[in-house]
């Protein structure tokens, strides 16, 4: 079969999967989501365009291994906990800021709880395409 | 170009440091503190103590830091790890920082072991070759040991005295003193300290480390890390010390690391192994004069440890320079190096001065008031003077042999005139100069570095003034007689190595190193045992071992329930009927499938019935998750494909039964369970907390996502550092196969 029809599709799946898992982790506080679901979903995107067009593709357009992107996840996870402690608060207390207005999302309150699961998001979302993609790589090699 | 620039740098940033130690040392009149309440409930705290002790271990750091970084920019390059050893110097040096500036125990505790770490990985900076991976690992394993039992000692600690900060433990002194578990805690705390700061029998690891790189050796094998152990000691020396316990076990450590040190020292024909063992037998001197404990012989610490960093580090850099110069680092080899370069020699010269204790250099002072502080102890034996009198002596030989013997010339025909960069000759001569001013100056540095760090110490002055004259007296023949001896072994020092050597090999069965391969060689041998029995490579095995236990552990629960009646009113529900004869009906089809992919798909329709359930009994989140995880493992699956083993439909009979046997009793357990589960829900509070809290006290009205993002972040980040984890894992196992191929 020609991945013809396959490219095409995920052209235009792709974007949108993006799109949801970005949803899903920023409305996650209020209703179903969040960044463990976010990133699982944003993994299947990305996992999903590299198996139709070819890893190389996929990485030539990022900066960063995928690892390096979980480990900054896992960084970024540990300084919003670490914030706290330097406003003289007990580490991993909740520090809030102002509530925004989103299109599509709704209210949406900033603190470091929501910089937490970004993190979490991006650890999740590294692991599954980093696993992904060296998995297909292995894979290419024989 | 680019890599010198950040070695200056580093190397400007921690002069200035340096001085700024040394002026907070000179106004600083209370110690300043720093804290942060980290978890306020269980007590622990980040705090931080800067005290005149600390910053004098500050000033060591950072100014022999300094100069490290310095040497670094000749010495490295050409290395292909070069950034990466210099940025893990760095680390350390920042941990050093921390560890000499914490109050809290704990977090001292941390950051010993960031000293460890890094340490291992200076250790093996040149990871290509095995020697240096044996030895970074044995390091390693002694020094963490030492920790382990550090972190027992200050749990017990806690339980003494109910607090972790040096400061009120302190405070807290007698009520330690007379815990039953006081012993119990002196001695782990010595096990860390001893196997940090090299004291015999844990000694071996410092001569073995000395693979590293010589800027590392430099810094961290002679004048900051070893010296953690000798810190640790000194800032407990107010809360342990002077008992009966401490003074003969610090005394007898000390002076058996001493005289072992020194003598090892003379058999060894690198110079940076010499060195070595002579610095296993300065730390040897510090803990003895620790165990001592009086005033006039812990003032003779404090100066024994600047004469030390000072000499001993540059010694070390020379070394590095020597190696850089003739391509060798063997005495046996090396001769006519002063007149390749007259500029080394004088580099080496100077902290050898120092080393061997002729004034003016800081050293004589120092050595002069280390015999002070041993003839006017009123407890301790002449046989103590003895082994003091003969390290010292050996010391000396030791400094000519690193800083006469090379350069001297053995031939008649003179070898070409080299030139080294700048940066490979000011170091040292720099350290030199240093001991050299210390020494002619020394009521300066008594007065506005020593004086204050003593009083931070002890609480009360010294009343002893640095000086460097003192008149004939019984300790400057002393002195003397130490320099004659020295020299006179120097001349000998073949006859007394060969001597040296034999008793070694004499005695090698109870080395302490071959006890240390003992240990680990047994160790790897039951692990590998261990290993083969339960980790056979059977998936199936895994499988059958874990479902069996866990069908076990649901037995005896079963059996322990007051209450067997089961709630079947679920499965009426017309839905959920449908869902589960489906999942069911998937379930038997996959044993029965013909082909894998027929029974990955089975499987997954299994998977997509209890994503189903949860949607219709209110747990999106929890349906969003199985959706997107059954998705991926799909997909991770079709990536292996290839690589799957051969599918067997064909099972021998027996292990066809055993798993159905396997599978069937969990099930049925773990059916009951749920069912059950409606009963056993009797105790909800915590769910009910959580979801009268959400909106309220995190502003989530999702309370699944409120839970793992707040209520329980700590666990959630404890699960992503795993995922982070087995990711480094696996990526690394399947890279490696690549480059064997």
């Amino acid at each position: 079969m020609s991945p013809f029809l396959l490219r095409t599709s995920v052209k235009f799946i792709a974007p949108i999967q993006l799109a949801l898992a970005l949803y899903f982790l920023l409305r996650g506080h209020n209703e179903p989501g969040g960044g463990f679901i976010g990133g699982l979903a944003a993994a299947s995107a990305v996992l999903l365009y590299g198996l139709s067009f070819g890893i190389q593709e996929v990485e030539s357009k990022l900066p960063v291994s995928w690892f390096s992107f979980a480990l900054f996840g896992l960084s970024l996870a540990v300084f919003s906990a670490f914030i706290s402690v330097f406003v003289n608060q007990p580490f991993f207390t909740g520090i809030w800021g102002p509530e925004l207005y989103a299109p599509l999302v709704g209210k949406l309150k900033l603190g470091t709880v929501l910089l937490f699961d970004i993190g979490v998001f991006c650890l999740v979302m590294g692991f599954g395409v980093g696993l992904g993609f060296t998995f297909f790589a292995k894979e290419a090699e024989r | 170009m680019k890599f010198r620039t950040s070695c200056y740098s580093l190397s400007g940033a921690s002069a200035v440091l340096c001085i700024f130690a040394i002026w907070a040392s000179m106004n600083l009149d209370a110690p300043y503190y720093l804290a942060f309440d980290w978890l306020p409930k269980v007590g622990l705290r980040i705090s931080f103590r800067v005290d005149s002790f600390s910053l004098f271990f500050v000033t060591l750091i950072c100014g022999i830091g300094s100069l490290v970084f310095f040497f670094c920019a000749g010495y490295l390059p050409g290395d292909k790890s070069r950034s990466r050893t210099l940025s893990i110097l760095l680390l350390f040096t920042l941990s050093m920082l921390g560890l000499v500036l914490s109050d809290n125990v704990l977090l001292l505790f941390i950051f010993w072991e960031f000293t460890t770490i890094t340490s291992f990985f200076l250790v093996g900076a040149k990871c290509e070759k095995k020697e240096a991976r044996e030895a970074a690992l044995q390091a390693l394993l002694v020094t963490v040991a030492g920790g382990m039992a550090l972190l027992v000692a200050i749990l017990l600690l806690f339980m003494a005295a109910g607090t972790l900060e040096l400061s009120s433990l302190e405070a807290n002194r007698q009520l330690i003193q007379d815990s039953p578990l006081y012993p119990v805690i002196l001695i782990l705390i010595a096990a860390g300290a001893f196997t940090k700061s090299a004291q015999f029998p844990f000694h071996f690891w410092l001569p073995g480390a000395m693979t590293a790189p010589s800027p590392v050796s430099a810094f961290l094998h002679s004048a900051t890390m070893v010296k953690a152990g000798i810190y640790l000691l000194a800032r407990f020396h107010p809360i342990l010390g002077e008992t009966v316990l401490w003074h003969d076990l610090l005394i007898g450590i000390g002076a058996a690391t001493m005289i072992v040190g020194a003598s090892l020292a003379l058999a060894r024909t690198d110079i940076k192994a010499l060195l070595a063992y002579t610095t296993v037998s300065a730390l040897g001197m510090l803990t003895f004069l620790l165990g001592l404990g009086t005033t006039l012989a812990m003032k003779a610490a404090l100066v024994f440890l600047l004469v030390h960093a000072c000499y001993k580090a540059a010694l070390f850099m020379v070394a590095g320079s020597i190696e850089k110069l003739a391509g060798t680092r063997d005495l046996d080899r090396l001769h006519s190096l002063g007149k390749m370069s007259p500029a080394l020699w004088c580099a080496a010269a100077l902290p050898a001065l120092s080393m061997c204790g002729l004034p003016p250099m800081l050293g004589f002072i120092g050595k002069e008031l280390i015999y002070e502080a041993k003839l006017i102890a009123p407890t301790i034996d002449e046989l103590f003077l003895l082994i003091g009198f003969t390290a010292n002596a050996l010391t000396v030989t030791a400094a000519l042999l690193a800083a006469v013997k090379p350069f001297i010339p053995r031939t008649m025909d003179s070898p070409p005139k080299r030139k080294l960069t700048l940066p490979l000759l000011a170091p040292p001569i720099i350290l030199g100069i240093v001991s050299l001013a210390c020494g002619l100056f020394p009521t300066w540095v008594g007065d506005n570095l020593l004086e204050p760090s003593f009083q931070a110490l002890k609480g009360e002055p010294s009343q002893i003034k640095l000086k460097l004259w003192h008149g004939v007296n019984p300790v400057f023949i002393l002195s003397v007689l130490t320099l004659v001896t020295g020299a006179l072994i120097y001349w000998i020092h073949s006859y007394f190595a060969r001597m040296v050597s034999v008793v070694e090999r004499w005695s090698s069965p109870f080395a302490p190193e071959r006890l240390y391969a003992q240990l680990v060689k047994r160790f790897v041998q039951f692990a590998s045992l261990q290993t083969r029995l339960a980790q056979n490579g059977s998936l199936n095995f895994y499988l059958t071992v874990t479902l069996c236990f866990a069908s076990l552990l649901l037995a005896a629960a079963f059996f322990s329930l007051p209450e067997k009646a089961v709630d079947l009113s679920l499965l009426i529900h017309l839905k959920t009927s449908l869902i589960i004869l489906g999942a069911a009906a998937a379930a038997v089809l996959s044993i029965r499938a013909q082909s894998m992919l027929e029974a990955v798909l089975l499987l997954g329709v299994v998977g997509l019935g209890v994503t189903l359930f949860f949607v219709f009994y209110g747990a999106p989140d929890l349906a969003l998750t199985q959706f997107l995880v059954e998705l991926l493992l799909l997909v991770l699956i079709a990536s292996i494909w290839s690589r799957l083993p051969a599918f067997r439909p064909d099972t021998p009979k027996r292990e066809k039964r055993r798993d159905l046997f396997a599978a069937c009793i969990l099930g049925v357990f773990l059916s009951y369970f749920v069912l059950q589960a409606v009963f056993l829900n009797e105790h909800n509070a915590i769910s009910e907390f959580y979801a009268q809290n959400a909106a309220t006290e995190a502003f989530g009205r999702n309370v699944v996502n409120v839970i793992l993002v707040d209520f329980r972040a700590l666990d959630t980040m404890g699960e992503i550092t795993v995922l982070a984890i087995a990711m480094m894992g696996i990526m690394s196992l399947l890279k490696t196969r690549k480059t064997k191929r």
